[in-house]
């Protein structure tokens, strides 16, 4: 209740201003835009959402962006000094700092299995750590991990000025919109209403001085004509973010099998198989480098006739 | 075709029956039959503008980020038939879209037709984007969602290079900013550009990503209300379509009168100023929202210390930051954000800034002199009997943001361009609260 009262006193007098992190696909937009769309109902709300991404596919790094209060809103600027932050997918955390400028009343949703005090020890949060198993909710329902009608729920008992109950017909009518099977969209109503109340909530004190704090900007560095391709300038190009959350690339060769044939390094778009020259072979592939680009497209697994490539677990992909 | 009304006039034949409007109008299905509130961005809301009007029976276009979720949503729309028997076409290429939508607006002067386009889309039908500029088809409208078209490297973001390069095609421009101006331009172009003393083609546009995926609320209007107003400042067209072969476009003319029908085109432009206004204030009378205007005054008044001039949403930021600025450096501030851009209004600029001490004018788009709007502004002062300093700043280009450390950065060097008294300061590029150039 005293968060609702702060956000309301933020809500009256300025700007309530959110911001989420997610993948492409993983809902997170769906999320915000339901909140706005929820918003809309109140004649006295204003409402401003947003998306930013980049020319990328599903899996890729998203940014959504949302504005509440009872004053028009003129600002048109990104939210850098967001009250409430989503965390939609933790696999962006290798990528962004979704806790960025947050201050220390922030509050953080964040879909995951732990708890909010693990949460807030593993990303270092100070502040009201919300978490709900939202995957896991909706794999029980939709044999798929997506969270963000848990996280819309969460958002739906901590924000002022919605209701829970009406909030459901308002995600039912925005399912049905998106041409979404009847039975889905029931599902996914059913999911709304297993996530109400589930949320747990904890006042977390982890983050160090000066941690989150926004960056400044350090300047472009030196680009040449062609800077684009080789310098992969893009921040949400990091195209490692697009494989599924924890799996990652594996190669194994113990027994010299490589023949060479260097199908997986033309075939490989990001251009990152290692090899190195075989004075018989012509070269002999050692390995990939997985850190930044390698996004699970699965070109080498398939194409190597010696099955040396695989996907599997990272089961300490979070840490 | 009964053929029963064919008049006669210096430029061919009007069939007037070719097209049986009342038929036309008699198909449309209103979209909203009731005022009503919804949640829209700026794509959505440019295409239901396009969806309530009788008078659009065809929508043509070619997807190209980020405009297109404008030709989704026509596509979805007419599909569903939720609108009547409308079609949409979608063409090969952007080219295919402007020599399309030339034809049906030549076939019927009285119907509209419209497309959205964005960046290099924009650039790949400028072959007939200056035969339709000059061609007296103001029945043409293209929804021109700003992106950089200044290519390499490629970016998907919003800054209005593109529009800024296709300045002379000879298209009336205006700029939006937020779905609910989006909405009401697009429905208020058709009555500028089909009016008898303009007869130009119209190009609404709004920065793409930061208001074509921004949504906010959106007052939708009775497609009744809509296609009153239209009624009211449409009138049947007076000059023959060109299906009816007395006239074709790229027909060939000496120079003795080309230069001729350029002067033509140019007075059809000058006459924008005063109809424009005419037009947003029985909008506004209307709807009870402000309507097309030269240049929009989002805070303070013309004699403020400092003017700042720009485009589109970032200008709603400037203006929730001006009083703050205003207190810290202990001067006035005016925000201006423009409309219309082509023609430019010189002298409604130039009484704006009668009396300000300096001139901030933030260009979005790249330009190897002082920016596209810097140029247009100087020249609109040049005449002033009181000149304020130029201050031109480039930021958001390539659709990137502008932050209040960014906006923060300008109104300083602003300052003390004024505090130094130079009639024009060199530009700079400011990102991030940073000037980025020169270094």
């Amino acid at each position: 209740m005293e968060i609702k009262d702060r956000l309301n006193g933020i809500l009256q007098d300025a700007v309530l201003e959110m911001r989420g992190d997610g993948k492409a696909g993983s809902g997170m937009q769906l999320a915000i835009q339901s909140v706005a769309a929820a918003a809309v109902e109140d004649p006295t709300l204003f409402v401003q959402e947003w998306p930013f991404f980049s020319s990328a596919r599903k899996g890729a790094p998203t940014r959504g962006f949302l504005r509440l209060s009872r004053k028009p809103i003129l600002k048109s600027s990104e939210i850098t000094h967001p009250h409430i932050v989503l965390l939609m997918d933790e696999g962006v955390t290798h990528f962004v700092d979704f806790a960025e400028g947050v201050g220390e009343e922030g509050i953080f949703v964040a879909n995951t299995k732990l708890s909010p005090d693990e949460v807030a020890r593993r990303y270092h949060l100070t502040g009201t750590v919300v978490t709900i198993d939202g995957d896991g909710i909706s794999s029980k329902h939709l044999s798929k991990p997506l969270g963000n009608i848990s996280v819309f729920a969460i958002l739906m008992e901590l924000l002022p000025g919605f209701d829970p109950e009406s909030a459901r017909e308002r995600l039912r009518y925005i399912l049905k919109k998106r041409n979404l099977p009847s039975v889905l969209v029931e599902k996914n109503i059913t999911i709304y209403n297993e996530s109400l109340g589930q949320g747990k909530m904890a006042l977390c004190r982890e983050a160090k001085a000066g941690e989150h704090q926004t960056k400044a900007f350090d300047g472009y560095g030196d680009l040449v004509p062609g800077a684009q391709s080789r310098l992969r300038l893009s921040r949400t190009n990091h195209t490692a973010a697009y494989a599924r959350t924890g799996y990652v690339l594996h190669f194994e060769d113990p027994t010299h099998q490589c023949t060479g044939c260097g199908h997986c390094i033309m075939n490989c778009p990001e251009n990152i198989i290692r090899f190195v020259p075989d004075p018989k072979k012509g070269l002999q592939v050692t390995g990939a480098d997985i850190s930044s680009y390698c996004k699970l497209c699965r070109e080498c697994i398939e194409i190597c006739p010696k099955d040396l490539f695989s996907e599997v677990p990272k089961l300490e992909v979070l840490s | 075709m009964s053929g029963k009304a064919i008049l006669e006039t210096p430029a061919g034949a009007v069939y007037r029956d070719v097209i049986d409007l009342e038929k036309v109008k008699a198909i449309h299905k209103p979209m909203a039959t009731e005022q009503h509130s919804r949640y829209a961005d700026g794509n959505t809301a440019a295409a239901y503008a396009c969806l309530q009007m009788w008078r659009m029976p065809v929508y043509v276009g070619f997807p190209i980020t980020p405009s297109t979720k404008w030709l989704e949503t026509v596509a979805s729309v007419v599909g569903s038939g939720q609108v009547g028997k409308k079609s949409v076409k979608l063409m090969e290429a952007e080219h295919a879209v402007a020599d399309y939508m030339t034809g049906v607006a030549a076939g019927c002067r009285d119907l509209i037709v419209a497309t959205a386009t964005s960046s290099v889309g924009l650039d790949h039908m400028t072959e007939s984007t200056r035969s339709l500029g000059a061609s007296g088809l103001g029945n043409v409208m293209l929804v021109n969602v700003y992106r950089a078209t200044a290519n390499y490297p490629l970016c998907i973001e919003g800054d209005p290079s593109d529009t800024l390069a296709h300045r002379d095609d000879g298209w009336i421009q205006v700029s939006c900013r937020g779905a609910q101006q989006i909405y009401d331009t697009v429905i208020q172009m058709p009555c500028v550009g089909m009016h008898p003393d303009i007869m130009t083609p119209t190009m609404p546009g709004y920065f793409g990503i930061k208001d074509s995926h921004r949504s906010s609320r959106l007052i939708v209007e009775t497609d009744e209300a809509i296609n009153a107003f239209h009624d009211a400042w449409i009138p049947t067209a007076p000059y023959p379509g060109l299906i009816n072969g007395d006239t074709a476009m790229g027909n060939c003319v000496t120079s003795r009168h080309f230069q001729g029908f350029k002067i033509n085109q140019r007075c059809r432009m000058e006459r924008v100023f005063d109809r424009i206004t005419e037009i947003g204030k029985a909008f506004e009378t209307t709807f009870g929202r402000k309507g097309l205007e030269l240049v929009e005054s989002l805070y303070g008044k013309p004699g403020a210390d400092l003017t700042i001039v720009g485009m589109g949403p970032d200008m709603g930021t400037a203006a929730s930051m001006a009083a703050e600025w205003e207190r810290r450096h202990g001067m006035s501030v005016q925000v201006l954000a423009t409309r219309l851009l082509t023609p430019f209004p010189s002298a409604e600029y130039a009484r704006l800034l009668n009396g300000s001490n300096g001139v901030l004018v933030v260009n979005h788009a790249h330009h190897y002199g002082s920016g596209h709007l810097t140029a247009d502004i100087a020249q609109s002062l040049y005449a002033s009997p009181t000149k304020p300093s130029i201050v031109p700043c480039f930021a958001g280009m390539g659709g990137a943001d502008l932050s209040d450390a960014t906006w923060s950065m300008m109104v300083q060097h602003a300052f003390n361009g004024i505090r130094q008294g130079t009639a024009m300061v060199p530009p700079v590029v400011v990102h991030e609260g940073r000037v980025v150039w020169p270094s």
